[in-house]
């Protein structure tokens, strides 16, 4: 209750007006879809001039309803030079020749890795809050987010197996969102002894022959027909989900890195700790 | 002669399939001993039940299913053309009964009625199957209809891709590898019990069709003279091939090249005549199927090749060596 409130205090101080620097971005663009989630948890509103398609979809962004007030684009630079932005977010792959372009014309390309780990994203979130000189601002967001974390009630993990799968059975690795989603939540990831310890596609058997306490299944739409779902209905994986008990998790919670993924693992161990 | 060597053949195929089969039973991550596979089979449950049972069952069931519609659809295609490079992933068959799966299976058609599958997979495969054929009646060929198949092949499979992409599906662009390097993987006896009605069924229409494909082979006049009603023989073959390949594409994706390989292997040790040639087909190209698979699944890491990768990897190269020597692609 009491982080809460407090982060309801530190988003009140991060829309005080603040001292512009000469050199402060006021035209910002995001070209990927986690950019767009580190630029509307820190920049102010005026400063944003355009994000990604992506972050208004709410399947695939906590952040859509917010993103849904900014202008939009497809990743293209034609549509990044109309709008002549002093600094563009961008990711590292899928927008590689649109980033070069741009580079070459003059406009200055900020890109971001895809987070491996919490700290990862601190770390990325730390890097916008400088680039928008607002360290102060970041600082407090993601101090509010380790308080939510802690607040999460520690237990044994070894009492508490789990596993995140996702649509066709892929597994995320040691180096991932997810796996610090299962380590927060205070469960056992127990991935590495599946056969699958780097991520990848999991084999239906291992989970059979010996499946987790928790199999938490995480889906961008699982309401739409998608040839990736057939593996949820499997009839061997139902038989062995008797076993086991499954948690339905929002892949948009730890896809991007962003301060709500403290509502993932509080969402997460909240369905393993049952009604309270 | 020849008699004794399609049955020598046949039941050398029959012993390897069987061999096969008890491999791919016998076969993966999971660690099992002949006696949990056999007790597993029978019945009860447990672990070694629900592996065997649910998993590896369908599996070896399906690449036998499909393998066999396939062989034995590139014969009687290869027959009915008259072109030694017919073949269903070849010509578009295949593009077009996924494009028919994938329009029943993403409108959420397929979720409501089941049936809607296979159905749609044979739908795509007539009417793809029945363009080639009016193509036929313009140009003998071989490099004509080769052209044609390929034309449509790529259309089925932009459309096929251009349906996934405007699907709202997340996962639509890793779909449509799936869907055009098709893969066994984790399909289930629901897909068994989906598509074996159909394939047998095309594959009794096909045998039942071949003794007069034997005729045709001699040409369409001496056929007509030796009193084959052509424009039946050709409806039977057509819905024959279209119920054998289009329910196996639409659970499995396309499985390319099976068709051409089985029959090209075969005819040097039996012969020509597709009464024959399709029986051993079927049983070749079920070998050849379950082959491909237990070898994906030997070699398979953190996720596995699809079998559409390896089967093209293989039937490409052996494609262009049977192009190169076909009549028509001599200058």
């Amino acid at each position: 209750m009491q982080v809460w409130i407090r982060g309801l205090l530190i988003v009140g101080a991060g829309l005080a007006p603040t001292m512009l620097s000469a050199t402060t971005p006021t035209r910002i663009v995001s070209l990927n879809l986690c950019t767009d989630s580190l630029l509307l948890e820190l920049a102010p509103p005026a400063s944003i001039a355009s994000l990604t398609l992506l972050s208004r979809n709410p399947a695939l962004s906590p952040l859509a309803e917010r993103a849904a007030k900014f202008p939009f684009n497809h990743g293209l630079a034609e549509e990044v030079i109309a709008l002549a932005p002093d600094l563009v977010l961008a990711g590292p792959a899928t927008t590689a020749t649109t980033n070069a372009l741009l580079s070459s014309l003059g406009v200055r390309v900020e890109t971001f890795g895809i987070s491996a780990s919490l700290s990862d994203f601190e770390r990325d979130f730390l890097r916008v809050g400088a680039l928008l000189d607002r360290q102060p601002y970041a600082s407090q967001l993601l101090h509010a987010m380790r308080q939510h974390l802690q607040a999460i009630p520690r237990r044994d993990v070894r009492d508490v197996s789990a596993l995140l799968v996702q649509p066709n059975g892929y597994v995320p690795g040691p180096h991932s969102l997810a796996n610090d989603l299962l380590k927060y939540a205070w469960t056992n990831n127990v991935a590495p002894t599946l056969g699958v310890p780097n991520g990848g596609f999991i084999a239906l058997e291992r989970l059979v022959a010996a499946p987790p306490h928790w199999l938490v299944i995480s889906a961008v739409d699982p309401t739409q027909p998608a040839h990736a779902m057939d593996f949820f209905s499997h009839p061997a994986l139902r038989q062995a989900m008797r076993a086991s008990r499954v948690v339905t998790l929002p892949d948009a919670l730890w896809a991007c890195g962003g301060t709500y993924f403290a509502k993932g693992v509080e969402q997460l161990r909240t369905a393993i700790d049952g009604p309270r | 002669m020849k008699t004794r060597a399609l049955l020598w053949v046949l039941s050398v195929l029959g012993g390897v399939l069987g061999l096969l089969f008890v491999i791919a039973l016998c076969l993966g991550p999971i660690t099992l001993t002949p006696a949990d596979v056999l007790h597993g089979l029978g019945g009860g449950a447990g672990v070694a039940h629900v592996i065997v049972h649910e998993i590896r069952l369908p599996r070896a069931l399906l690449a036998v299913l499909i393998g066999s519609g396939l062989g034995m659809a590139g014969a009687a295609l290869q027959a009915l053309l008259r072109n030694p490079l017919a073949e269903p992933g070849v010509i578009g068959v295949s593009a077009g009964s996924a494009l028919g799966a994938v329009v029943a299976f993403y409108s959420g058609l397929s979720a409501q009625y089941a049936l809607a599958l296979p159905l749609a997979g044979c739908a795509g495969a007539m009417v793809t199957t029945l363009i080639l054929y009016a193509f036929t009646r313009r140009t003998l060929d071989t490099s004509g209809l080769i052209l044609a198949g390929v034309a449509i092949n790529s259309l089925g499979g932009a459309l096929t891709a251009l349906l996934l992409n405007l699907s709202p599906n997340p996962y639509a662009v890793y779909e449509i590898v799936f869907w055009l390097m098709g893969s066994l993987a984790d399909r289930s006896n629901v897909h068994v019990m989906l598509v074996a009605p159909f394939i047998l069924t095309g594959m009794g229409l096909l045998i039942y069709a071949a003794p007069h494909l034997d005729s045709l082979v001699l040409g369409e006049e001496t056929a007509q003279s030796l009193g084959v009603n052509l424009r039946r023989l050709r409806r039977w073959v057509i819905v024959g091939v279209a119920l054998a390949v289009g329910p196996g594409v639409a659970v499995a994706g396309i499985i390319g090249f099976i068709g051409l390989l089985v029959p090209h292997l075969l005819r040097p040790l039996i012969t020509h005549r597709p009464s024959a040639l399709l029986p051993a087909s079927a049983l070749g190209g079920a070998v050849m199927t379950l082959t491909a698979d237990n070898l994906i699944r030997l070699f398979a890491g953190a996720g596995e090749l699809k079998l559409g990768v390896l089967t093209a990897l293989i039937g490409a190269p052996l494609f262009l060596i049977i192009a190169l020597r076909a009549p028509g692609f001599r200058s």
